[in-house]
């Protein structure tokens, strides 16, 4: 069960679009895990000018945004709570 | 009665030069005389007026008089009949009486009091503006049609009606110094730099006029090619007149739509005349007037049945367009990818159909991206829409024309190149002169013929940038096809000098500031080092507002990420545990996940 390497390039290509406060908020070494296992052949195509839920990120981007969102940029346990619960429901 | 020989014996005039001095003081006397007073006007005379009439010929010069306050004299060109003679005496004597030193008119160094430099700045269009007015007045009294300086009289006649036809002539006959505060009082100036600003204005139509007279050519005909510099400052000019009387009649207290429509017509009555049609902001000063009438309880329908259907119509199309801005970027290119017709119809007022989509453009369009309205061209041919949903970056589509000429004919290659990568996405082209029509060609050989089109076509490829255009040439008369890869190498090259719309935000931020540091050292231009500071702190809010609205926020990524579930989010995990042996403990403290 290996980490999908297009998914790890092209969640490095979200964090290219954000403010550099959000990407100092993932811990350096989550960050080393995302580049070394990041595909080479990636292109970029991440815009900001277009809703990121339209831009057809692969499955396993997602997932892994996911967990980046919950555990380093959700800061109050309430909002923590309220994803959960989302997620919970889906299940 | 006065004997004008004994008045200016000490003069030592000749015969003439009494008799059309005489001639002036009566005319004057009757025209403006409540301004100036005869012996008033005969003091300026003896004190600015020092020799005998003198003649010009036609080759020399082709005005029809001078007057010269160093020399303290004026001259007539040669061979004009009487009446034209006493018509131009008429002018020439107000530049005459209106000197003091030698300053003219208004070509006054009060502009320049508080400046340390004692630079003389001289404004001879308001100058010879007022003079030309005040001679066809004259004119007209004596039945005699002659007209110098027609576009600056005008503008000097609605600056007249602003101001109070007596308070101006005063102004102009006795005490120009005081012109600033009479604008100021008016609303057409806050400071001496607005008066400069203005009155620099004049002196561009001034320029403009003086050209046309001296190529010889008609008002109505053209300039010549070569002096067509003037075009871009003549037409910067005419806007700024017009909106400083438009922001003159915003100021102005109303209470009826009857008088809502009179300012709706004085500013068409500018735009008119000095032949420019920039869009809604010069009509500024109706659009508030309408927000405050409504603001005094006056309902929309009365006000709006007071107007004219023009009138009405703009507002409606101000307010279309105005909606239509008010939305978000996406949507707006959402809604012309998808309903091009729709949108031009309803959001584009055909009377600024330019102004319109130049605001639309500026609106989804950034700095590197292809002229509005070759962009328009593309988002109305559904070729925006394909980019839309192909995921392509509109912010860096860069265009290349492979024709161009008058007609209207072209065709273009289309690349989303963001200097580092560089997608080629077609060749559009417009064969048939339609203007908004652009099609996918869609093999070489239609390709190669557009470039084969002309002859001495030399292979350029152009490139939109905040700064500039680029040109790109390579290839010549023999080498007629160029490969699209050789094309696509070369936009990628130039794309990296491109600035991105925060780039060039932070740019200007940092032009105004340089222009700010400058003139706040200079202790009399601090006026000139506010403006400056205001623009730099605007720029950088401009700037503050992309980095923050343009980029991905947390808010977005949850959005995107609605549909994954908690289980997914644990293999997630998994996996990069199993990835990162060596970091495992560290991982684990890392994504301690608290619901696993």
């Amino acid at each position: 069960m290996n980490l999908d390497s297009y998914a790890c390039a092209e969640v490095l290509d979200v964090l290219d679009n954000m403010e550099k406060k959000y990407v100092e908020k993932i811990p350096k070494k989550f960050l080393e895990v995302l580049k070394e296992n990041a595909s080479d052949n990636y292109k970029k195509h991440i815009v900001t000018f277009k809703p990121l839920k339209n831009q057809n990120l692969n499955k396993e981007t997602l997932k892994i945004l996911t967990v980046i969102n919950l555990k380093y940029w959700t800061e109050s346990q309430e909002d923590k709570d309220r994803i959960l619960k989302s997620k919970i429901k889906k299940n | 009665m006065e004997n004008i020989e004994e008045i200016f014996k000490e003069k030592n005039f000749n015969s003439e030069t009494l008799k059309y001095i005489e001639n002036f003081l009566d005319e004057f006397d009757g025209i403006f005389g409540k301004y100036v007073s005869r012996d008033e006007v005969i003091r300026r005379i003896k004190e600015n007026l020092n020799k005998n009439i003198g003649y010009f010929s036609k080759d020399e010069s082709n005005d029809a008089g001078t007057y010269s306050s160093f020399e303290k004299e004026i001259c007539l060109r040669e061979g004009m009949s009487e009446e034209d003679n006493k018509s131009v005496i008429f002018h020439e004597m107000i530049h005459c009486i209106t000197t003091r030193g030698l300053s003219v008119g208004f070509d006054e160094e009060y502009i320049t009091e508080d400046l340390e430099d004692n630079s003389i700045m001289a404004h001879h269009g308001l100058t010879e503006g007022f003079t030309a007015y005040a001679t066809t007045i004259r004119n007209q009294k004596y039945g005699l049609e002659r007209n110098s300086y027609p576009i600056l009289q005008q503008q000097t006649k609605n600056l007249i009606e602003i101001i109070g036809e007596d308070e101006f002539w005063n102004v102009a006959f006795n005490n120009p110094v005081k012109l600033f505060d009479l604008m100021e009082k008016n609303r057409l100036a806050e400071d001496y730099v607005d008066v400069e600003i203005f009155l620099d204005k004049f002196d561009v139509i001034w320029r403009y006029e003086r050209q046309i007279l001296n190529s010889k050519t008609t008002l109505l005909g053209r300039i010549r090619e070569d002096d067509k510099e003037i075009d871009t400052p003549l037409a910067d000019a005419k806007e700024y007149i017009i909106k400083t009387f438009s922001n003159a009649l915003t100021q102005r207290e109303i209470s009826s739509p009857a008088e809502l429509m009179e300012i709706y017509s004085k500013i068409k009555g500018y735009s008119r005349q000095l032949d420019i049609n920039n869009g809604f902001p010069i009509y500024d000063a109706f659009f508030v007037q309408f927000k405050h009438l409504e603001e005094k309880g006056i309902p929309r329908e009365e006000i709006l049945n007071g107007l004219g259907d023009d009138a009405k119509e703009m507002l409606e199309g101000k307010e279309k367009l105005d909606n239509f801005l008010s939305l978000d970027r996406y949507e707006q290119l959402e809604q012309i990818a998808n309903n091009p017709n729709q949108v031009f119809d309803e959001v584009i007022y055909s009377e600024f159909a330019d102004y319109c989509m130049a605001e639309i453009a500026k609106s989804i369009l950034t700095p590197n991206l292809p002229h509005a309205t070759e962009m328009y061209c593309m988002l109305d041919s559904g070729l925006a829409k394909n980019i839309l949903e192909n995921g392509y970056n509109l912010d860096s589509l860069a265009i290349e024309f492979l024709e161009i000429d008058d007609a209207d004919e072209m065709s273009f290659n289309l690349y989303n190149a963001d200097g580092e990568n560089t997608n080629y996405l077609g060749t559009f082209g417009c064969k048939d002169c339609s203007f908004v029509k652009y099609t996918p060609l869609e093999n070489e050989e239609e390709r190669e013929w557009f470039v084969a089109q002309r002859p001495d076509f030399k292979d350029a490829a152009f490139l939109k940038s905040e700064t500039g255009q680029y040109i790109l040439y390579y290839g010549d008369d023999k080498y007629k096809y160029i490969s699209s890869q050789g094309r696509v190498s070369k936009f990628s090259e130039y794309t990296n000098y491109c600035e991105s719309p925060m780039e060039s935000q932070l740019r200007k931020v940092r032009s105004a500031k340089k222009q700010y540091d400058t003139f706040s050292k200079m202790g009399y231009m601090e006026k000139f080092a506010e403006r400056f500071k205001i623009e730099m702190e605007e720029h950088y809010q401009e700037y503050l507002k992309l980095k923050s609205g343009r980029l991905i926020t947390p808010i977005d990524v949850e959005e995107a990420t609605k549909e994954v579930n908690l289980e997914e989010i644990g293999e997630t995990l998994a996996k990069f545990i199993e990835s990162a042996p060596k970091r495992k403990k560290s991982l684990e403290e890392g994504i301690n996940y608290e619901s696993r």
